[in-house]
Order: C-alpha cells, then structure tokens, then sequence
C-alpha cells in the first residue's frame, strides 16, 4: 500500500514544473540590461534622475530572480519591460533636464544682450541729446548774432528794405559835381567797414544815383564814378574788393521829384546795399 | 486495481488544489489599473497627443488589453498589463516634458540669433 500523500508529493514538482518554460536566454531581459547599463553610464542621467535608475534596476533584479526561479517567460518578460521603461525615463528626464539648463543660460546671455542693447541704446540716446543740444546751442548763437548784426546795422541808420539793409550816403558827402567823398563821408563808411570786417560773409553792392540834370551819359558815368569812390574808401579801410560790387545807376531811379533842388537832392545819392545773407539778389539792375 | 483508483481519487484532488494555488489570482488589480489612468490622464493634459503620440498610444491599447483580460478573468495578466501601461504614460510624460522644453530652448535661440544681429549688423 503506497502512501497517498508521499505520492502527491513526488507528483506535485511536476505539476508546478508544467506552468514554467526556461530558456537558455530572454531577449527583452537582454535588451533591458543594455539599456539600464547604457542610461546609467551617463552622469547627467545619474544626477537628473537617479531615482528612476534605481526603479530601473530594482525591476532588473526582479527579472533576473524570476527567471532564475524558472517563472513563466511571460513573468520574465513583464519584469524586463518594466526596467527598460524606468531606463528610458530615466533617459527622457535627463533630457529634459538638460534642455532646461540651457535655456537658463540662453535666457541669461538674453538678458545679458538687452542689457547691452539698452546700455548702447542710452549711449546712443546720449549723445543724440548732446548733438541736439549743441545743434539747438549753435542756432541760438545764429539767431542772437543775426540780432546783433540788425542792430549795428539799424545803429547805422541803414533802411531795411526788400533788398536788404541800404546805407544811404547824402549828396553832401560830396562836392558838387566832384566824385571825391568829402571827409565826413568817412565816419559813416567806418561803421560800415567795422560791421563788415566783424561779418566777413557780408558783401554791398555799391550803387550810385543822380538827378535828371545833365544828359544819361554824363549822369551815368557821375554816378558810376561815385559809386567807384565808396567802393575805394572801403577798400581803404580793410574791406577786399571781391566783397564789393559797384554800379552806376544814373538818373533812372529818382527818390524825390526832380522839379525841385530839394528832390533833386534827394536824388543825388549813392545807396550802399547790404544784401541779406544768402540773397541772390544784389539791389536793382540787371539781376532778378 | 481498486487501490490504484483510490489513490487516484485522493491525489487527484490534491494535484488540483496545488495547480490551483500555484496559478491563483486576487481579485481585479484595482488599484493598478487606477494608477495606470492616473499617469496616462497626466500624459494627455501634458500633451503627449502631439509630442510622444507612439508612446501614449503604446499606453492606451495597453490599458484595453488590460480591461479585455479583467473581463476574461484574467487578473495577474491584467495587473501586468496596467502596471505596463502606468510606466508607458510616465515615459510619454517625460518625452513631452522633454520634447516641449526642447522646443522652448529652440526658440530663446532664434531669438538669440535675431537680437545679435540687430546689435551687430
């Protein structure tokens, strides 16, 4: 009589034997050591994510226990899978982390450069200012010497006409019929001259005028003769002669009737036009 | 023989109470599928959809053949399944992660690029 309970023993390994198949060796195990060896190899990964790895390996051992245990290749296998997902987490965390260390650094050099545009933006800022300044400094010294140069002009009593400012010399300043400037001519020239001397771009036009005694040719020349001897008394007191323009105007441009010796006076003039700056026109004449 | 059928009769049931308890499964692994559908749910508002679609989908059927074994009364297939499907929705997570922080980094540069150039024509 054999013993039951001896005999289900001896049977029962078989049984349990039936569920588990043993291969010489499982590839997805393989291919999670690789991976699980391969993540852990980098330092990134170890610093970034150090426990994944260790999930990674945990899952790892549990395989290897399990097939050494003679467990369904199934079991094996989902051990296997789970290391090789934790190492490839691993693998993705560690990416991530880098990526974002590199933006940081992106997002400061950023910063770094707009520090330096701004910084270039204020140097460029400055000295626009500076030049609007001495722009805006160099108009008001303009505009105060325009002033300036009105009121010596007006201290001469010259007249501000469309032609500019005229310094009108009287017929006094000259002896009758003579084209010689009388001495008193002088102290009305030397304004002139010092106002010209003080403005070196400012030129006159010299224009002399007479009464309608005497014939157009004789007044001509009269008048162009006059004229002549302003421009010399000038020249005389400093002013270049590529400063002075001289004309003879005759009789064609009366101020005054010349039915009366006071018009007639009048008329008898030489106009010393100090054109405005700039100004194309030069008193009457041929020019536009 | 009248003994042999004895014996057989007593093992037999035996046998089947050791093959039942070497194979026994728990109840529907509950909890396992709960967590699976936790991560994938965080892949999904992550955005694995568009930046690790192969691996959420990976995740996803895992998830159906997971239910498909519950029903089946399959449970360790099942628990197996979801605990594969919960670390395919982490993975799909990190690549998104990865994938969007990549992207970010790609475009600070652009922008890099483009400000050194207006700076230093």
């Amino acid at each position: 009589m054999r013993n039951p309970v001896i005999i289900a023993a001896a049977l029962a390994p078989l049984v349990i034997a039936g569920c588990a198949t043993q291969p010489e060796s499982v590839p997805a195990l393989e291919r999670a050591r690789a991976e699980v060896s391969q993540a852990e190899s980098e330092p990134l990964v170890q610093q970034a994510a150090g426990d994944s790895l260790e999930d990674a390996h945990e899952a790892l051992s549990a395989a290897e226990r399990r097939l050494e245990a003679g467990e369904e290749l199934e079991i094996v296998e989902h051990y296997a899978y789970l290391a090789s997902r934790h190492a490839q987490i691993a693998q993705a965390r560690a990416n991530e982390a880098q990526y974002r260390e590199e933006l940081e650094k992106a997002g400061e050099r950023r910063s770094e450069l707009l520090l330096q545009a701004k910084e270039g933006e204020v140097q460029t800022a400055q000295q626009a200012a500076l030049a609007a300044t001495a722009q805006a400094e160099s108009a008001e010294m303009r505009a105060s010497e325009l002033e300036r140069q009105r009121a010596e002009l007006e201290r001469m009593q010259a007249e501000r006409t469309s032609r500019g400012y005229v310094l009108t010399l009287a017929d006094v300043l000259f002896a009758t019929d003579e084209t010689q400037l009388q001495p008193g001519a002088n102290q009305a020239l030397a304004r002139l001259s010092d106002f010209l001397q003080d403005n070196p771009e400012r030129r006159v036009v010299i224009e002399g005028h007479t009464d309608s005694r005497g014939s157009d040719e004789y007044n001509q020349r009269l008048s162009q003769e006059r004229a002549e001897a302003v421009a010399t008394a000038l020249q005389a007191q400093g002013i270049s002669t590529d400063r002075i323009a001289v004309r003879g105007m005759g009789e064609q441009y009366p101020l005054a009737t010349n039915d009366t010796s006071a018009g007639r006076q009048q008329n008898r003039r030489v106009e010393i036009i100090i054109p405005d700056e700039q100004d194309p026109r030069s008193g009457r004449g041929t020019g536009s | 023989m009248p003994a042999f059928t004895h014996l057989i009769k007593l093992v037999l049931p035996l046998l089947a109470a050791f093959a039942l308890a070497a194979c026994a499964t728990p109840d529907a692994p509950s909890q396992e599928l709960a967590l699976a559908n936790a991560e994938i749910d965080q892949a999904l508002r992550a955005g694995a959809t568009e930046r690790a679609p192969d691996t959420i989908a990976d995740a996803r059927s895992k998830m159906e053949l997971a239910q498909d074994a519950v029903d089946d009364g399959e449970m360790e297939e099942a628990r197996r399944l979801a605990q594969q499907a919960q670390l395919d929705a982490r993975l799909a997570t990190a690549q998104t992660n990865a994938a969007e922080s990549r992207e970010a980094l790609a475009e600070v540069n652009e922008g890099l690029d483009a400000l050194r150039n207006e700076l230093n024509p």
